[in-house]
């Protein structure tokens, strides 16, 4: 049995044991075990730590928060929330604007013409509202595999 | 009074309906940000900021659909949030109980020893595993709550329970030998 076989029949095997449908059958997991030692020890553990953590229940502190938000909603005023971004974008922006339109009417042809390409595929991007290079952005775990 | 209709008075500028919102599920928030952020103040200012950014953004809530779930997507958004700020790893507090609520039949250190193999865990695959166990959540309502795959969710909780288990075997909780 290969690495990956096993890792797919030990994350099957979780899922039936949570009363979920897996990407194996039944069958083809206890096939797999019988023939698998690995695989055995890796799971009857896992599933007593399964069972462990079901019997469990979540602390619910009792808290009394009303106060503190009653006051902020009446407020209106998010505290956390710094407010320098919102003025350096109302001056920076426009002071910005007006400096690069400076260098663009004096600069020399030749930055025209790393220029234009560069904005024309912004403005493809924008439009085409996808992501052209594919990049995966999602969170993956340490030694997790996608099944 | 209803949700539905707690929010719609929201909506209308009662303020003080979002009462019945925050009474109503401020205990299971908590919950949930301690599970995530094993921190006590750090869970607190999170609640209380995603309570806020819930009022702020009422309108866009879709009243077909429940709120706690729509409201566990922003809770969870401030508590991840926390854990980015951190500067420094949190200090975990043997004494105080975070997670578990002391079950009968249980001895309280096999309860502290298996709180704290989830308190080594990271916030996110702490968060599966409780959402998991403690909730009952099935895959597909983790899936949609964790806004990933149902395949993703199956590998994680997989990972998760392992670590977990490595953990319980570092503290010698054999999982086997507790009855509760």
């Amino acid at each position: 049995m290969t690495e990956i076989d096993c890792e797919n029949v030990r994350v099957a095997a979780m899922a039936i044991s949570d009363g979920e449908e897996s990407t194996l059958t039944k069958e083809e997991i206890e096939s797999h075990l019988l023939n698998c030692a690995a695989c055995r020890e890796e799971i009857e553990p896992l599933r007593a730590t399964n069972q462990l953590l079901s019997s469990q229940r979540r602390l619910k502190p009792e808290v009394n928060l009303w106060p503190t938000i009653s006051e902020r909603i009446h407020s209106n005023v998010e505290t956390r929330q710094p407010f320098r971004w919102r003025v350096l974008l109302l001056f920076g922006l426009p002071l910005f604007g007006y400096k690069f339109f400076l260098l663009l009417v004096q600069a020399a042809p030749s930055l025209w013409s790393k220029l234009v390409p560069v904005i024309l595929m912004i403005a493809i991007f924008t439009y085409l509202k996808t992501n052209p290079f594919k990049i995966n952005s999602d969170l993956k775990l340490e030694g997790e595999t996608i099944v | 009074m209803d949700d539905p209709v707690a929010i719609e008075k929201c909506r209308a500028g009662d303020k003080e309906a979002f009462r019945h919102l925050v009474e109503r599920y401020q205990a299971e928030a908590m919950g949930h940000a301690l599970a995530i952020l094993a921190d006590c103040e750090d869970a607190l200012d999170a609640v209380q900021d995603a309570f806020f950014d819930a009022y702020q953004a009422l309108g866009r809530f879709d009243l077909s659909r429940q709120f706690y779930p729509w409201f566990y997507t922003i809770l969870r958004n401030r508590c991840f949030k926390q854990v980015a700020k951190r500067k420094k790893k949190v200090e975990l507090s043997e004494a105080e109980a975070m997670i578990l609520e002391p079950v009968r039949g249980m001895r309280p250190e096999d309860r502290i020893s298996l709180e704290q193999a989830l308190l080594e865990l990271s916030p996110a695959e702490r968060e599966l595993v409780t959402l998991k166990h403690l909730d009952g959540l099935s895959y597909e309502e983790l899936a949609e709550r964790l806004e990933i795959p149902i395949g993703t969710v199956m590998s994680r909780l997989y990972h998760a329970r392992r670590r977990l288990r490595e953990k319980l075997v570092d503290t010698r909780l054999e999982a086997k030998e507790i009855h509760p």
